[in-house]
């Protein structure tokens, strides 16, 4: 899929930020090298970006800098950083339902709502982590119902698996006032007809990046 | 790795070693060795081949050192030549000497005299060099500064400060150096493709485009493209095909 080329300048300009800047985040490894793009122009060379992969990573750059070091930033970015892999998810981890109240991970109601629907646990691996993590973004926005979510939880514990190793999105609609969810993968495009609303598209990828952050 | 004590390896004369863990290695003389070498602190007076890669966490040369593999270590000092046909990350880096790097340099405080030639991209938070050098890939630092003798070459110069100015020598040397050396051997000059930082010094230069917020052009230039944000400023006696505030 060819994809809308930027140029340095234009994206100097678009984001605000300065040569020295991106520069740096070349350095600490924040955008691979594999990104810079050249082509001869008749100015000579020069350096492109894909418009959206950029955007995108400046733009999270940005909005994590003051919270994270650099080197940190690295580290999130690196898993994601082999082309079109999933942020690895840990699947090593595991935390006590205790635990993920504490560490402000999910919402006491939204983890009420996970065990009612899906039976009492006290140990949650990482798949499960991440499920009521998507559930409590996805309710904290107010994009969602209860009965949404619930509907949600099933299909994301039933389909996720199908995923492994891919990208995909958590999509949800609502047509008529009747709401359904749907994963796909994310490089996919869809079309529904005029009457569905999507109301979210959420991208597992990033979410499990964020969660990744707030696990360490 | 089967035990954790590390012992010494010292080598006077000529010998050779199939490399491994070591503590402190000392060359005086002339050493091949054979595979990876590991080891605390590397001293070499003398010439050593290295047909694997190196690991230290420190690293003095004073003599030769040809390197065929990689090279990490935390601290590097080099009075002398070193050629290295793999990457080369380092922490801290001073040298005085004569370096060939075939494949890129990282480091975080790089500080460079005499000659060098880098293959690959170099970049570092901090860069001082001073002397002939050919960087053939992209020079990314926090601060550059390049004091250039003779004629340089660099690809591509990016940072936040860049300062490039022409090296003066000792006094001695220059006086010499108007008796016996060609009239222009110490007219340091530097070719670039194109410079992008924020503030940006240049003086001797050729450039085809430079580019950032702050650009002042010294005197000797020759650019092709000048965009700038924020300030620009030349000395007369230089030359620049275009000039753009963006």
């Amino acid at each position: 899929m060819e994809q809308e080329l930027i140029s340095k300048k234009e994206l100097l300009e678009l984001t605000g930020i300065s040569y020295g800047q991106l520069y740096r985040w070349k350095r600490k490894k924040l955008i691979p090298e594999d990104w810079f793009i050249r082509k001869s122009t008749f100015t000579g060379q020069e350096t492109f970006f894909r418009k959206q992969q950029i955007l995108d990573r400046i733009n999270k750059i940005k909005e994590l800098k003051d919270d994270y070091s650099l080197d940190e930033l690295a580290d999130l970015f690196l898993s994601s950083n082999e082309s079109s892999a999933v942020p690895s998810p840990n699947p090593k981890i595991a935390l006590q339902k205790e635990e993920l109240i504490k560490r402000n991970i999910v919402s006491e109601m939204t983890l009420n709502l996970y065990l009612q629907q899906m039976g009492d646990r006290t140990v949650f691996p990482y798949q499960q982590i991440l499920c009521v993590y998507l559930l409590e973004t996805l309710l904290k926005t107010g994009e969602l119902s209860l009965d949404e979510g619930k509907m949600m939880l099933q299909t994301f514990e039933e389909h996720y698996k199908k995923f492994e190793g891919k990208k995909c999105d958590l999509i949800v609609t609502r047509k008529m006032g009747v709401s359904s969810i749907m994963l796909v993968s994310s490089s996919s495009e869809i079309h529904f007809d005029n009457g569905v609303k999507i109301v979210v598209r959420l991208d597992v990828a990033r979410c499990i990046e964020e969660l990744n952050l707030k696990l360490k | 790795m089967q035990s954790d004590i590390r012992y010494d390896l010292t080598i006077t004369g000529n010998g050779s070693s199939s490399g491994g863990v070591f503590k402190n290695v000392k060359i005086i003389g002339d050493a091949k060795i054979d595979s990876d070498l590991d080891c605390l602190a590397f001293r070499c007076s003398g010439t050593t081949e290295i047909t694997g890669n190196m690991k230290s966490t420190s690293c003095h040369i004073i003599g030769e050192v040809y390197l065929k593999g990689h090279l990490e270590t935390g601290e590097a000092k080099i009075t002398g030549i070193m050629d290295i046909d793999g990457n080369v990350k380092t922490k801290e880096m001073k040298s005085n000497g004569e370096i060939r790097i075939r494949g890129g340099l990282a480091g975080e405080d790089v500080n460079l005299e005499g000659m060098f030639a880098i293959k690959g991209n170099c970049e570092a938070e901090i860069l001082h060099m001073k002397g002939v050098f050919t960087i053939d890939g992209l020079l990314n630092a926090g601060s550059v500064e390049l004091k250039t003798h003779s004629k340089c070459r660099i690809k591509e110069i990016g940072g936040e400060k860049i300062d490039v100015r022409r090296g003066t020598g000792s006094v001695l040397k220059r006086l010499l150096g108007t008796f016996y050396l060609p009239s222009d051997f110490f007219e340091g000059v530097l070719h670039v493709d194109t410079i992008e930082g924020d503030d940006i010094y240049v003086e001797h230069t050729s450039a085809k485009v430079i580019r950032g917020a702050n650009v002042v052009i010294g005197p000797g230039c020759r650019i092709g493209h000048v965009e700038y944000a924020n300030r620009f400023e030349k000395t007369d006696g230089s030359n620049i095909g275009k000039l753009t505030q963006v």
